[in-house]
């Protein structure tokens, strides 16, 4: 007996166990063994819970054992239900816990971790508890953390709701069997009403939900666990039904419309659009860079700068090959930690210091003088950072010349891995390293010049590891903070004296060497620290802001047409050939089958939904006819894209769909650019490039790659063909089907070598299986990949839809939640092309399964396409700035560029607004 | 030196019609944007408060600079010759104190020589500044000298409204002018734009290009313009009130801004048209000269011709230009069926507009000139001491209010 109460004593002492909640009940604390007594001598039913999360009649239901066996559910749950993960309370869902986030229980599951889960919101406890959604509707002042313990013990009573469509009250009401207490009604949906199909609320009918998905119903799913963990994600609706005639045209409540009709167009809508979507992306922006953590850098500071001095060491160098060049006004601290940081890390190389001195006014500058082996250039009078950093240029000796500004310190290795890159590649003549701020953050990863002159330093305040940053590639300029140059590409004069005293003039020079046809280029792995002083006086700040307002006029008129030209991107389409009639699809679909042939079949699935897409100024075009293609060709460039990027199929014994390259090729004066993108999949009766019902099947053997490298090879010899540095784009779409991704692109870069090409540009594209894998493209032989929105980021729209069509269980996403993911997207260490998507929707191939995007208009689409602008002028350089759009017209997908009744030109205005937009500013 | 302003401790005020939808608040638009490019400590000050604060462009560029009181400094008057007496009696008479100051006038003019009789008016002022070559020119043809500034026709990129908006057929090359109606057509000649577009019609009927016609509402004579094009849909006639997002759109809507005009004093619309990206034809003469070019418009051949009698205010003694409506229709012609050719045209034409007539390089020449002025005017030789507002100095102002008041 007296073992039995130590045993429940231990057993009750668990943190599961609250504490509060204990006392009240059994009158003592913990330690006294009274109460454990207490709490044995009740009935096995009656005994209280202990914890807001446990529920000891849903435990005996949920574990009819112990009922069986008169076991105490509590004590059970604590010695052994957790440990085999059985839910102590329906809202406690431990085994969805383990799903949503695998670790988070520990292993073996502990109490703590539990407790910290639940106390602290780590994870959703339940498909049925929303914490996102019930913090949202508590609004600001009422619990930050514990939310669920909050809904349990406040919220419910208060005639809250644990999810936006589960309303316990409501149930209550429609249902003879349910009790009437709003925490019996809840328990009772989720353990009985859920699993019936019973509706959950005003607005969630399970019954509908399961008549529309009849894949949920087979699997034997309760709906609304199933909306709530998996449908919602996956852009499943809500049904709200509504017996409504077939509607056509874009369907609104309350108009007769008709199909073709255009979409109206006010001032009011179309400035709303574009400042919503702006107002999202800041506000996304602004959280990012809140939610970076830098660790301190490890920087040398000297604390008795004049003491220092003589702990400074620089070698003797007869013949130096390397140059370091420190210009410094005071700041003696300053000053000597970062001829500290060199003399504690030196280069491995020959160097010399020159210590460039603009006529300090701190005495203790003057005691530099005393360090062994430090040359120092001393100007008479302050003559400002350009005139004394050549002075001092004047005066080295080596090869290389690094200019290290005296409130830099180049942290270890740095120093010689930028030597490291001069010395390996003779293109190159100005090299920087990251630079990142005293606390941590990223200050510069290379900076780009907009054609007016401004400049950015890319990745400013973000996080230095973030995969963008971390790799070298070419840049329009590295800050004079810290640049390393080959000294005989410079000549005899470092800066020019124009942007006396300062600003701009590394910029300058660094534009100076690319136009003389050097690179200029970002080194990840070099890392310098780098104080960059804020003065906090205004009229000071405001006269810096003109001096170099001033410079950056200077640098535009000298270098604007260079800057418009380094500058500009590229628009590429990705263009569908199916406009046209062939033997295959005549064979499938039907004699005369072409895309039109399911566009105009399309028909609105719920109120609001734009279908179908009518084209409009050209037409139903044939693509054999080359009046079609000039037609394309000259709206395109019209509005500024540079080409398209035309899928290519070819399953070895039959090649399809080839007949319009065919007839650009046949009219060499068409105006008409291009590359090719093989679209590497099995035709299928689902048009879903899947195993099913498989109509043509895509070959990998070696007859059919050569067939298909060798069609690459002699399209791109078309002067017409899209290059990248002289280098032919050749696009896959699914890498990871083919069996040797490697050897596959080995043997593209054999036969465009053999043809006299300088090389290929491998990109493969972001869909399918290769979305968010981060596939390094070089891991599979490729260069760059390409984004393939909305594939992978598509955001499910979570208003409900009022359903038209007769069987409809399609999906409906939100197009600028979608867009603001592709935007929030970070950045990898390897050449990703972003691009952008107009809208999408399936609804022609899929007329009752249609997946389609919601709140699209041409205005968000606009701020899209100026964001991705940004992100290639922060992460591509020169003939790589490419934009890729998914798609030119696309039609049954709904994404095109192409005008259409609807729409008109609006989506091909906004994609030049947005260009125009950044080719200033 | 050591009596020397400096230019932030001055008070700087841009005095004249902010909120007016016509080229002279425009320009004093364009000046302020481009001094608060720079980062200038300026101020406005609206002289007769008579148009109505409506366009949420205007907002944003006066934004919380506006003053109701004028301290001393210098004081830029984007006015008229012709509106100096007005101008400076109600300046004195809502408290300031004109001579308190040092005073620029910016003035608007379109002929090669400035009239005499408001030259007189100008010499009031302690310096005048030239928003054009030309208008220098002219200014000097009077006996002013100028200090060259020009104007910034750099705008932020909208959210610009489509073409459907407009009604403009999405599919055409359009070509677009601004119609002004007003008693001194004669000066736009609208009847040579008028003349190019038939003629190119006329070559080919069915060739898709749109001229669109932009009137502003309520004036004189644009329902009967409006009315002979009736049912012609090549022409679309825009007489509904815009806003600076509207006019600016329409321009963003167009292939072709075209102004054959027979004088400009800057040629604005030009100068937004180009800094928009918008391909440019105008007449090879006047103030659009300053910022169009063979390389980057389309510059038409013109004759000058003497002005008759009351073609334009004073008109004796002026010439101006006529258009070659056959050479614009020759250099229209290779782009209305080459959007690649008019695009490369057009961005030129941006870049080299927005160098030399953005809001910082404007607002740099500005700064300089007002960097100069603190330095060396006569009223500031005392600025940068106490003794700035000395009695005599002070009694002398309110001497002045006194007499304006009386």
């Amino acid at each position: 007996m007296r073992e039995e109460l130590m045993r429940v004593h231990r057993t009750l002492c668990s943190p599961f166990v609250d504490e509060e909640m204990f006392r009240i009940a059994l009158g003592g604390g913990r330690g006294d063994l009274s109460t454990v007594g207490r709490y044995l001598k009740m009935p096995v039913l009656k005994r209280p819970n202990l914890s807001p999360y446990f529920d000891r009649e849903f435990y005996a239901a949920t574990n009819p054992e112990t009922l069986e066996q008169k076991q105490d559910g509590l004590l059970h749950f604590i010695e052994t239900g957790f440990r085999n993960l059985h839910s102590p309370h329906p809202l406690v869902d431990l085994p969805f816990i383990v799903s949503e986030q695998q670790d988070c229980l520990g292993d073996p599951p502990s109490f703590a971790l539990l407790m910290d889960t639940l106390e602290y919101d780590l994870v959703k406890p339940s498909p049925y508890f929303d914490p996102a959604w019930y913090a949202q509707q508590l609004g600001a002042n009422d619990a930050a953390q514990g939310l669920l313990r909050h809904f349990l013990t406040v919220g419910l009573r208060d005639g809250r709701q644990s999810n936006k469509w589960l309303d316990p009250g409501w149930y209550a009401e429609q249902f003879a069997d349910v009790p009437k207490d709003r925490y019996a009604a809840l328990r009772h949906f989720l353990v009985v009403g859920d699993a019936l199909a019973r509706p959950a609320g005003p607005s969630f009918d399970g019954r509908l939900y399961l008549r529309r998905y009849v894949d949920v119903a087979d699997a034997g799913w309760p709906p609304l666990r199933h909306y709530l963990s998996n449908g919602r994600q996956e852009g499943r609706q809500v049904p709200s039904e509504k017996a409504a005639p077939l509607a056509l045209g874009p369907a609104r409540p309350g108009e007769e419309v008709a199909v073709a009709d255009a979409m109206p167009v006010t001032a009011e809508a179309t400035q709303s659009a574009f400042g919503g979507m702006r107002t999202l992306l800041a506000e996304a922006q602004q959280a990012r860079k809140d939610s970076v953590r830098a660790r301190r850098a490890p920087v040398i500071v000297s604390h008795a700068p004049l003491d220092d001095i003589d702990v400074i060491a620089l070698p003797a160098a007869d013949s130096p090959r390397l140059s370091i060049v420190i210009p410094a006004f005071n700041e003696l601290d300053h000053t000597v930690a970062c001829l500290l940081a060199i003399s504690a890390d030196p280069p491995a190389l020959p160097f010399e210091v020159v210590l460039a001195d603009d006529a300090s006014t701190d005495e203790g500058m003057a005691r530099l003088g005393d360090v062994t082996n430090l040359v120092v250039v001393r100007q008479a009078t302050n003559v400002g950072f350009v005139r004394n950093c050549n002075a001092a240029f004047a005066r080295c000796r080596g090869e290389y010349v690094l200019l290290l500004n005296n409130d830099a310190q180049v942290l270890p290795g740095a120093v010689d891995r930028l030597v490291a890159v001069l010395d390996a590649d003779a293109t190159v003549a100005a090299v920087g390293p990251k630079l990142i701020y005293p606390n941590g953050r990223l200050q510069e990863a290379g900076c780009y010049i907009r054609p007016n002159g401004e400049s950015e330093m890319i990745g400013l305040f973000a996080d230095p590891t973030e995969g963008g940053y971390c790799r070298d590639r070419d840049v329009t300029y590295c800050s004079g903070a810290v640049l390393m140059l080959r000294r005989a590409a410079v000549g005899d004069t470092l800066f020019d004296e124009a942007f006396a005293p300062a600003y701009c003039e590394d910029a300058d020079l660094c534009l100076r060497l690319i136009a003389a046809g050097h690179r200029v280029r970002y080194v990840h792995d070099a890392v310098a620290v780098h104080w960059l002083s804020v003065s906090t006086n205004r009229q000071s700040q405001d006269r810096k802001l003109r001096n170099i307002a001033r410079n950056q006029q200077t640098l535009c008129e000298r270098w604007g047409d260079l800057l418009a030209k380094l500058d500009a991107v590229r628009p590429i389409a990705f263009y569908l050939p199916q406009f046209h009639a062939n033997a295959q699809n005549d064979l499938w679909w039907g004699t005369g089958f072409t895309e039109w042939t399911n566009v105009v079949k399309a028909r609105p699935s719920y109120e609001g939904h734009y279908q179908p897409h009518l084209p409009a100024d050209l037409g139903f075009y044939d693509l054999r006819t080359a009046e079609a293609l000039r037609r394309q060709a000259a709206l395109a460039a019209r509005y500024g894209l540079a080409g398209f990027c035309v899928y290519y199929y070819n399953f070895g014994s039959q090649r399809v769909l080839g007949a319009p390259l065919d007839v650009v090729r046949a009219n060499p004066d068409m105006p008409f650019h291009w590359c090719l993108c093989w679209a590497n999949e099995n035709w299928t009766k689902h048009w879903d490039g899947g195993e099913r019902e498989i109509l043509l099947e895509q070959k990998y053997d070696a007859e059919t790659l050569a067939g298909i490298v060798a069609d690459v090879v002699a399209q791109a010899a078309d002067p017409r063909y899209l290059r990248v540095d002289g280098k032919p784009l050749f696009l896959v779409y699914r890498p990871l089907q083919l069996p040797d991704p490697k050897d596959f692109a080995a043997a593209c870069r054999a036969a465009f070598a053999q043809a006299g090409f300088p090389g290929v540009q491998l990109v493969y594209v972001e869909s399918m299986e290769a979305v968010d894998q981060r596939l390094r493209p070089v891991d599979l032989g490729f260069d760059a990949c390409v984004e393939f929105p909305p594939h992978g980021r598509a955001v499910p729209a979570d208003t409900t839809a009022t359903i038209v069509k007769r069987n409809w269980a399609g999906y409906r996403y939100d197009y600028p939640q979608t867009v603001l993911a592709f935007c929030k997207r970070e950045s990898v260490p390897y050449t990703r092309y972003p691009a952008v998507f107009p809208s999408w929707d399936n609804t022609p191939r899929q007329p009752v399964m249609g997946t389609s995007f919601d709140g699209t208009s041409p205005e968000a689409f606009r701020v899209y396409v100026e964001e991705k602008i940004d992100e290639v002028r922060r992460f591509l350089m020169g003939d790589e700035r490419l934009l890729f759009v998914n798609a030119w017209n696309e039609w049954a997908e709904g994404a095109h560029l192409e005008p259409d009744t609807g729409f008109g030109h609006r989506w091909l205005e906004a994609m030049r607004d947005a260009v125009s937009a950044r080719r200033w500013a | 030196m050591g009596l020397m302003a400096n230019l932030d401790d001055l008070d700087i005020t841009f005095i004249g019609h902010p909120f007016a939808p016509i080229g002279m608040g425009e320009q004093m638009r364009s000046h302020v944007s481009a001094c608060s490019a720079l980062r200038l400590h300026h101020r406005v000050f609206d002289i007769f408060r008579y148009a109505q604060r409506r366009d949420a462009a205007h907002f944003a560029v006066v934004e919380d600079r506006e003053r109701r009181n004028v301290a001393g400094g210098i004081r830029i008057f984007h006015v008229n010759g012709d509106e100096v007496e007005a101008v400076i009696a109600a300046f004195e008479g809502m408290g300031g104190d004109f001579a308190a100051g040092h005073n620029v006038i910016v003035p608007a003019w379109e002929l090669p020589s400035y009239p005499r009789e408001w030259a007189r008016q100008l010499a009031r002022f302690d310096e005048v500044w030239a928003l054009s070559g030309f208008i220098r020119d002219g200014l000097a043809a009077a006996g002013l000298d100028a200090t060259p500034i020009g104007q910034s026709v750099e705008t932020d990129p909208l959210a610009f409204l489509p073409r459907r908006y407009f009604g403009i057929r999405e599919s055409s090359f359009v070509l677009l002018h601004f119609l002004d109606l007003s008693s001194y057509a004669a000066r736009k000649n609208p009847q040579a734009v008028l003349d190019l577009a038939r003629r190119l019609w006329a070559e080919q009927p069915f060739r898709d290009l749109q001229l669109v016609l932009k009137v502003k509402n309520g004036e004189q004579g644009a329902e009967e313009w409006a009315a002979g094009f009736k049912g012609d849909s090549r022409v679309t006639v825009i007489d509904t009130p815009l806003d600076s997002l509207g006019v600016r759109s329409l321009v963003n809507a167009c292939d072709c801004f075209v102004s054959l005009h027979r004088s400009e004093g800057f040629g604005r619309g030009l100068g937004e048209a180009m800094a928009l990206g918008k391909l440019a034809m105008g007449t090879a003469w006047s103030g659009n000269l300053d910022f169009m070019t063979e390389r980057n418009s389309l510059l038409v051949r013109h004759r000058l011709v003497g002005l008759t009698r009351d073609e334009y205010p004073h008109w004796q003694g002026q010439s101006w230009a006529e258009a070659d409506v056959a050479h614009a229709a020759d250099l229209l012609r290779p782009f209305l069926d080459d959007p690649t050719r008019g695009r490369a045209l057009a961005l030129q034409g941006q870049r080299d507009v927005l160098r030399t007539h953005g809001h910082r390089a404007v607002g740099l020449r500005i700064l300089t000139r007002l960097q100069q002025i603190a330095a060396t005017s006569v009223k500031f030789g005392a600025a940068a001491d106490p003794a700035k507002s000395t009695p005599a100095r002070r009694g002398r102002g309110r001497a002045a209010v006194t007499a304006a008041v009386a």
